[in-house]
């Protein structure tokens, strides 16, 4: 063996200048990995060189034997030992969280990032866990183009994407909507989404509403549950306990108890259970006596997947039962009796939200259908406000009698749909799908206390390679609704494989938003306010237009990803407040507002050993419908976004560092204002939000995060755009309850 | 501000009131109330009713807040008010002639001269032109007498309009309907006229002015009814009030609040004190007087002692704890006063409103 090594060396002494090629290939791919980082050392010297964009690399002339180290965001490192100049091919297996993640929103069937028709975001495990986010709000506290709002009456955040509200933002779960409190799917409350079953967030921007009809206009959030696990019991549990600003303690903060038990119970059948104690207490800060700024919010939520699985197919119940109090303690008031004595009492407020959603969902292959996925659920959400009167002397509770005062809100929705693949030929998928829901919704200020909207569609879209590097994916959805008739929706995405990492996609979709179930049959009247729903609403419709690229170069010795994405969306016959036609003294909902949005984002992201560094922008403009009726306006108002992670690998202490950032630009408006009836421009202020984290190994069992969110410490933002009127709002936004500190410690347990 | 403008009719009042002291002279002295904890019965949260208290005497007066229409001014001027606790409105027309006036003459009147419908029209494609014209339709809410819906009665009765009256609402919401009316002279009476806007006929009555009260007030049904109590005997009302909601810099329009608080004009004075470090409500004596500043606004209380719950912001309705009053009465009583609540302790509805007062003496 000496010898032949001896030999091999002499001949490559002997030899100089021998052309030697080395080749990198994508295993699964099958084809080359540009932009490859190579490290060549030599005894003496250590070379830095690149593949090509066919991820060959020719190898100058060296003394052998050298060590080859590669280095490269998607994969992970490669080393060798070449003892001659020989060629050579390697293989690498894409890292997860790469561009090969396999992702499941809107394609026909689970496929990687890369090779899906429209741009998909991934939020993953790792990264929920890193930052310790308990609900979906955390885990989308620093993304570009998305915006969440906090609303303190009722505690409750929602998001806005790509500057267009919360109600066109569609919160799905395993493809299925979330029905809320707002609508079926849409306008969530973040809050109530816990995220400890979640494997991914799959984030599509733009509507999707071939695959998901109505609501989804702005975009979709797709969180993917966890479904399957390697060993045959694993059981994990875990405590997080977090300062509400300076407020720390038992008695103050938030504390989660969280429990998780997935076994494997034969071949075929497993279970994943999970359950877990969200117990906010409230932020004081300077409320008065009783009161909070933020109130206090319980959680006991918990889950059962039961999974049957065979290589063909895999059909599975999930069911899922979250329960929560808010807490709206009132402020002490006196109350005289006749002989003198004082029984000071407060008025209290509750809410109890209570959702069970039961879903049935089989997916597989079949000799007719190529690929299907079938789903049946039913969810179930209601919320009950309470508002009672305590004696603070005897704390004697009564129900108070007011109009409106104890209001029980329902939202039952059954669901089914289902999609199949079929191939025509070798170049076309067609994707034939159904989705009809039945809601059922109830409450208090609904005309007649309850009302149902039911709806069907089919949808079909294909995706048609005209040339290995190009798809089409035409697609067109018709939707029968029982309050707007019918509609026939449209979308063409189209992606051009610039090479095998350099990807160019452009889509123009239509989405729509159905009017919620509030704007069709809302009843509202007191001494000063006559609002009523309008069932002859019509949809929110918008055209979008988007264009991505993603791409690699190399930056200095290092591969950096890149994506780019500009979008425009026009939102016609949006619904606003009007007067009735027939009845002046009211008012409606009417399709009369126009909105436009527009942006650009940017995002890079490289890896340098232990050190990972992504760094995003964005600017997205907001048009409304003054500034289209008034062309001496700016028809645009940009808000500029700045986000970045940094995440460091201290692989001798076995700890990771991460820091969560985002610049939050000014949201501009124009109202019309105070002064003398004219168009006045006003908005919310900026802010900087930075999360920073450790991740610390203890043992093979327990681990511990330790982390801060808010470290800017921002509780308000002031808001100058709120209109006239005798609510013209608060002067300031809510934000957070200032800078806190978290501490997590989990154990994880796992059998065979 | 309009405190200016209003200074020589205090004046005169002030002056009249001295001048009345002089005359009645009663022998007869009541001492003041010392302290006393008041619940008006402002009847809840509909608040049919407007509450006139008395500090010194305990009193409360309470007058069904849809039992009058009118208000005739007993002073030297002739002049007439609306009733602004169910936000009444008026205009006039080019005529003089009750009888001449038929309902074509108020054609598209109801899209306008109504409370309801003006507040509609912030939710209106385009705001209508006779928006800013709107404000000019009520009594001015700063009880200012020379700028009320109704002009100034003139002794030549041709040269007095008939105005149209959307008597406004009743306390349930419902409409209470339209009236024609034209008021004239008669020596130091006033004579009014009224019917239903279709009608041919009309009613007649004459008011006298007396020196007991401010206003005369008469109701279309009832003819001349009973409301505030005489002039010195009662301090300030709780009622609905409709005041001038400004939606912009030159636009104000009539808006209903509830819980509001007058106070007798020109003879009750106003300090807002805020409580906070040293300045309590308990601790505050006869000496601190001469620290705070007094307003004689009709409206120096007004809403200002109460936090009504916004949706979208978690302030819950109730008093502000951290607000008190001194209030300086008809008889130059000087009470402290604090607003203990605002809902009622067991069905948390508004218009159960409670306060507690106090004779500061030297």
């Amino acid at each position: 063996m000496n010898q032949i090594a001896r030999i091999i060396l002499l001949a490559a002494i002997c030899i100089p200048a021998q052309a030697q090629q080395l080749v990198f290939m994508d295993e699964e791919e099958q084809v080359g990995i540009p932009y490859l980082t190579v490290i060549v050392s030599e005894q003496a010297r250590t070379l830095h060189l690149f593949t090509d964009a066919q991820g060959r690399l020719n190898l100058p002339a060296l003394n052998y034997p050298v060590r080859l180290q590669t280095s490269h965001i998607n994969y992970p490192a490669l080393s060798d030992t070449l003892r001659s100049a020989t060629n050579k091919t390697y293989g690498l297996k894409a890292k997860i969280n790469a561009l090969n993640d396999v992702i499941v929103t809107g394609q026909f069937a689970p496929q990687s990032v890369r090779n899906s028709v429209f741009r998909v975001a991934t939020i993953t495990r790792e990264e929920i866990e890193n930052r310790g986010a308990i609900t979906l709000e955390q885990a989308l506290q620093n993304r570009l183009n998305m915006r969440i709002s906090q609303d303190l009456a009722i505690g409750n955040a929602t998001v806005s994407l790509q500057g267009i509200s919360a109600q066109n933002v569609k919160i799905l779960i395993d493809g299925v909507p979330l029905v809320n409190r707002n609508g079926n799917g849409n306008a969530a409350d973040l809050s109530q989404i816990n995220l400890q079953q979640i494997e991914r967030l799959e984030i599509v921007e733009g509507p999707m509403a071939i695959n998901y009809g109505a609501n989804a206009l702005a975009g979709v959030v797709n969180l993917i549950t966890k479904k399957d696990f390697e060993r045959s019991t694993e059981v994990s549990a875990f405590v997080q306990s977090e300062t509400a600003g300076n407020e720390a303690g038992p008695r103050n903060g938030k504390h989660v108890q969280s429990l998780q038990v997935n076994k494997k119970l034969s071949k075929k059948w497993s279970l994943l259970s999970h359950i877990q104690h969200n117990d906010f207490q409230g932020f004081t800060g300077s409320a008065p006596l009783r009161t909070h700024e933020w109130n206090p919010k319980n959680q006991l939520l918990g889950s059962l997947l039961v999974k049957f699985e065979t290589p063909k197919k895999s059909i599975y119940y999930r069911g899922e039962a979250l329960n929560e109090l808010i807490e709206d303690f009132g402020r002490p008031q006196n109350n005289f009796q006749p002989n003198g004595q004082n029984q000071p009492f407060a008025i209290d407020e509750t809410y109890t939200s209570q959702r069970h959603t039961h879903q049935l969902q089989a997916e597989g292959r079949s000799d007719v259908f190529k690929q299907y996925n079938l789903f049946l659920s039913f969810s179930d959400f209601q919320r009950q406000k309470s508002r009672f009167s305590k004696n603070l002397i005897n704390g004697e509770e009564r129900l108070t009698t007011g109009e409106g005062d104890q209001d029980l809100s329902t939202y039952r929705v059954w669901e089914s749909g289902g999609s199949t693949q079929l191939s025509v030929g070798s170049k076309t998928a067609i994707q034939l799908g159904y989705q009809l829901s039945l809601e059922k919704v109830g409450g208090g200020r609904i005309a007649k206390g309850r009302q149902g909207i039911e709806e069907y569609s089919v949808y079909s879209s294909a995706e048609w390679m005209i040339h290995p590097k190009l798809v089409l994916r035409p697609g067109v959805r018709f939707t029968h609704n029982s309050g707007f008739g019918q509609q026939l929706i449209p979308a063409l995405q189209v992606k051009y494989e610039l090479s095998s990492l350099n990807q160019l996609r452009l889509s123009y979709s239509r989405g729509f938003r159905a009017p919620s179930v509030r704007e069709l049959y809302f009843e509202f009247v007191d001494s000063n306010h006559r609002i009523f729903g309008n069932p002859n609403l019509k949809p929110e419709t918008s055209h979008h237009i988007g264009l991505n690229l993603v791409a690699h170069y190399s930056l200095g010795k290092q591969a950096v990803q890149t994506d780019i994405n500009l979008f425009y969306n026009q939102i016609e016959d949006q619904i606003g407040i009007g007067q009735l036609p027939n009845d002046i003294t009211s008012a409606t909902y009417i399709n009369i507002n126009q909105f436009k949005t527009l942006g650009i984002n940017i995002q890079k992201q490289a890896t340098w050993r232990e050190l990972g560094v992504a760094l995003g922008a964005a600017y997205v403009g907001r048009s409304n419908r003054l500034q289209n009726l008034s062309p001496s306006l700016e028809q645009y108002l940009y808000s500029p976004e700045l986000n970045a992670h940094i995440s460091y690998h201290f692989k001798a202490w076995g700890s990771r560092l991460n820091l969560y950032y985002k610049y939050t630009g000014k949201l501009q408006s124009y109202f019309v204002g105070s002064e003398n009836n004219t168009i006045q421009l006003g908005g919310i202020e900026d802010y900087h939000w930075l999360e920073a984290t450790i991740n610390q190994h203890i043992s093979k069992r327990w681990q511990m995060l330790l982390g801060a969110r808010n470290l800017f410490n921002i509780r308000q933002l002031s808001n100058s755009g709120a209109g006239g009127g005798a609510h013209s709002g608060g002067s300031s936004v809510a934000l957070s309850y200032g800078r806190s500190y978290f501490i997590k410690i989990s154990y994880n347990l796992q059998f065979k | 501000m309009i405190k200016i403008k209003r200074t020589p009719f205090y004046a005169a009042l002030l002056a009249a009131g001295l001048f009345s002291c002089t005359e009645d002279d009663g022998p007869v002295t009541i001492p003041p109330t010392e302290s006393a904890v008041m619940d008006p019965s402002v009847g809840g949260p509909n608040q049919p009713n407007q509450v006139f208290v008395d500090l010194s005497t305990e009193t409360q007066t309470s007058v069904a807040r849809n039992h009058w229409d009118l208000a005739f001014y007993t002073g030297s001027e002739f002049r007439v008010l609306l009733n602004n606790s169910t936000s009444a409105l008026a205009d006039e027309l080019a005529k003089t002639d009750l009888t001449a006036v038929s309902a074509e003459d108020t054609t598209g009147w109801g899209a306008r001269l109504d409370i309801d419908a003006i507040f509609g029209t912030l939710f209106g494609p385009q705001r209508p032109e006779w928006l800013p014209e709107a404000a000019t339709w009520m009594d001015d809410p700063s009880g200012d007498l020379s700028t009320t819906a109704i002009a100034s009665i003139k002794s030549n009765a041709d040269d007095n309009p008939v105005y149209i009256i959307n008597r406004g609402k009743n306390p349930d919401g419902s409409q209470r309907g339209w009236k024609k009316v034209k008021i004239t002279r008669n020596g130091s009476a006033y004579v009014l006229q009224h019917a239903n806007i279709g009608a041919e006929s009309f009613e007649q009555l004459t008011i006298q002015k007396n020196a007991d009260s401010d206003f005369v007030y008469v109701s279309f049904e009832d003819g001349i009814v009973s409301v505030a109590p005489s002039k010195t005997e009662w301090d300030m009302v709780f009622t609905v009030f409709t005041n001038l909601l400004p939606i912009d810099a030159s636009t104000r329009i009539p808006y209903a609040y509830k819980d509001y608080i007058l106070t007798n004009a020109g003879r009750v004075e106003v300090a807002q004190v805020q409580a906070e470090g040293d300045v309590t409500y308990e601790g505050f004596s006869h000496a601190q007087i001469s620290t705070v500043s007094f307003k004689s606004q009709v409206s120096a209380i007004g809403s200002g002692w109460r936090v009504v719950a916004q949706p979208g912001s978690d302030q819950q309705t109730g008093v502000k704890e951290d607000v008190f009053y001194i209030i300086k009465d008809t008889e130059s009583n000087y009470y402290k006063l604090r607003f203990t609540r605002l809902v009622d302790p067991v069905s948390g509805e508004r218009g159960h409103p409670q306060f507690q007062y106090q004779l500061l003496v030297p």
